[in-house]
Order: structure tokens, then C-alpha cells, then sequence
């Protein structure tokens, strides 16, 4: 199974990064969602994408809308990982077509429980 | 966004937000405390709060003595010697998840910008109505700052976005 991690913080994406690793995860990164559209485009298909809210570049919600648009990318299952906590930002995200939403700080029993709900991993 | 009196009233949840942010990204434990930060290099992210029903701003800053700042690189990226850029890259990362959280927290529906992170030698001064959350970590002091803001300079970034 392959993770996309898309957040603008180097460190954000290591700490994803290391714990879809120990989920068993293979991993790519992006920058913005600009980064992970043009990965897509080169032919990498995620079984599961991480994707932040606020980035510069590309947002996390236009990516999501645009990867829901396209017929190769729409089977992706979409995370959203993000500081935006309110319910009304929530509701936008799942209506954009993010099948969860995970908000910043969060555990990595957080991340799991909501990998495990969506059917990629057992925990 | 939110009046003077009730930035001061929000004090104690703005100290268990910087707590309980500490604990879950970095594992570690911090302590509240009045202690100010000292006269040293500092690291900073600064963050603005647009609330565009009203039009008002807030502006939010997550800092933390520099040597702080590199040992928390040091930790998330696994690296002994974080370059300067690392080092700004996890100042600005705390601080937008700490500025998310304040949204949440004071405003309810606002615009959040992206982080200006950067290293100053000394702490810059802040308007009256600004309330602080500081908290002692392995030693160090770092603290969470809100304030009210007239707007937001041209240097604020904002996140990219397409009509789609």
C-alpha cells in the first residue's frame, strides 16, 4: 500500500511520514497540492493521500476537489490532515469529497483509527 | 474577532492549548508558567486571522528561545545539526496548528494565514490587549501570543488556491 503525504512542513511530512511507515506504508511527499497533482499526472496512484488544508501554491481543498473530478484519481482515498477545526470547515472538506478529516495536533492512534474505519489498515 | 476582555478571559484555555499541543506532536511535557522569555535569540512564526464577517484581525505568534527551537528539529526531523531552515520550517509548523486551534478557539469562522516564520535577537514588542500563554519546556521557555492586529502586513501569505 503507498501514502501521499501533502503538507508544506518538512516536518509535518516527516512525522506522517514516519508513522505511515510503521502502519506499512510506502510513502511519497509533495509540497502543496500543486506537487501532488503533478504526481498523480506522472502516474502515481496512493491508495491513501494525507493532504493539509493551508498550503501555498495549490490548497488541500482544491486538490481534493480536483482529484474527486478526475476519473483516474477519484478511487484515491482522501485524508484531510489540518489545523481548520471548525465544524463548518469540516463540512466543506467532506462535501469536496475528503472521505475523513483529522484535526492538528493529533496521536498516531488518531491516524490509525481513521485508516482502520476506511478499510487500509487492521489495527 | 475578539474584544480585549475576551482575549484575557481565553488565557487559561490558550495555556492548555499550548500544553496539549507540546505533548501530542513533540511528546513531551510543558509547564504554564510566568516565567518570561529570555533576553536570547528567539524563533518565531507569526500567523494572521482574518474574520472576514466583521473584517477584524488577530494576530497570533508562536515563540520560543532559538536553542529550543533547534532541539525541537533536531527531534521531528531525526537530524543532530537541523539546518536554519528546518529549524524555521518546525517554528511555523507549531505555530500554524496553534493558530488553528485559536480560530477555533476566538473566532469560530475566520481566514488563517500561512506562517512567516523567522529568527530574531529579541523579542519584538506587542500592542496593549495582547495576551500571552508561556509554558517551560525541557528548560527552555517558548510561548503562544494573540493580539489584536489593525490588519494584516503585505508580507502575510495566504494560501493558494484555484477556482475549481
Amino acid at each position: 500500500m503507498q501514502a501521499l503525504v501533502v503538507d508544506d512542513s518538512r516536518a509535518m511530512r516527516t512525522i506522517l511520514t514516519r508513522l505511515m511507515i510503521s502502519l506499512g506504508f510506502t510513502v511519497i511527499q509533495a509540497a502543496d497540492g500543486a506537487e501532488a497533482l503533478a504526481l498523480l499526472e506522472g502516474g502515481e496512484r496512493p491508495d491513501v493521500a494525507l493532504v493539509d488544508w493551508n498550503m501555498p501554491v495549490m490548497d488541500g481543498l482544491t486538490f481534493i476537489k480536483l482529484c474527486r473530478a478526475h476519473p483516474d484519481f477519484r478511487d484515491i482515498v482522501l485524508l484531510m490532515v489540518t489545523t481548520e477545526s471548525e465544524r463548518s470547515q469540516i463540512v466543506r472538506a467532506l462535501a469536496a469529497g475528503a472521505h475523513e478529516y483529522v484535526i492538528k495536533p493529533f496521536t498516531s492512534q488518531m491516524i490509525a483509527e481513521k485508516l482502520e474505519m476506511l478499510g487500509l489498515i487492521a489495527v | 474577532v475578539a474584544e480585549t476582555r475576551e482575549l484575557r478571559s481565553a488565557l487559561p484555555d490558550l495555556e492548555s492549548l499550548l500544553v496539549e499541543m507540546i505533548a501530542m506532536v513533540l511528546g513531551e511535557t510543558a509547564t504554564p508558567t510566568a516565567v518570561p522569555l529570555p533576553d536570547v535569540p528567539l524563533a518565531m512564526a507569526r500567523l494572521i486571522i482574518h474574520d472576514e464577517a466583521d473584517g477584524s484581525y488577530l494576530g497570533v505568534e508562536m515563540r520560543a528561545e532559538n536553542d529550543l527551537a533547534q532541539m525541537l528539529a533536531s527531534t521531528l526531523l531525526g537530524e543532530a545539526d537541523p539546518s536554519p531552515e528546518d529549524v524555521l520550517d518546525v517554528i511555523a509548523e507549531l505555530g500554524n496548528i496553534a493558530a488553528g486551534n485559536v480560530k477555533s478557539l476566538l473566532t469560530g469562522n475566520g481566514r488563517l494565514s500561512l506562517p512567516s516564520p523567522l529568527v530574531v535577537s529579541t523579542a519584538p514588542p506587542v500592542p496593549d490587549g495582547t495576551v500571552r500563554a508561556v509554558a517551560n519546556l525541557l528548560g527552555h521557555i517558548l510561548e503562544l501570543v494573540v493580539m489584536p492586529v489593525e490588519g494584516a502586513d503585505v508580507a502575510t501569505r495566504w494560501p493558494g488556491f484555484a477556482n475549481v
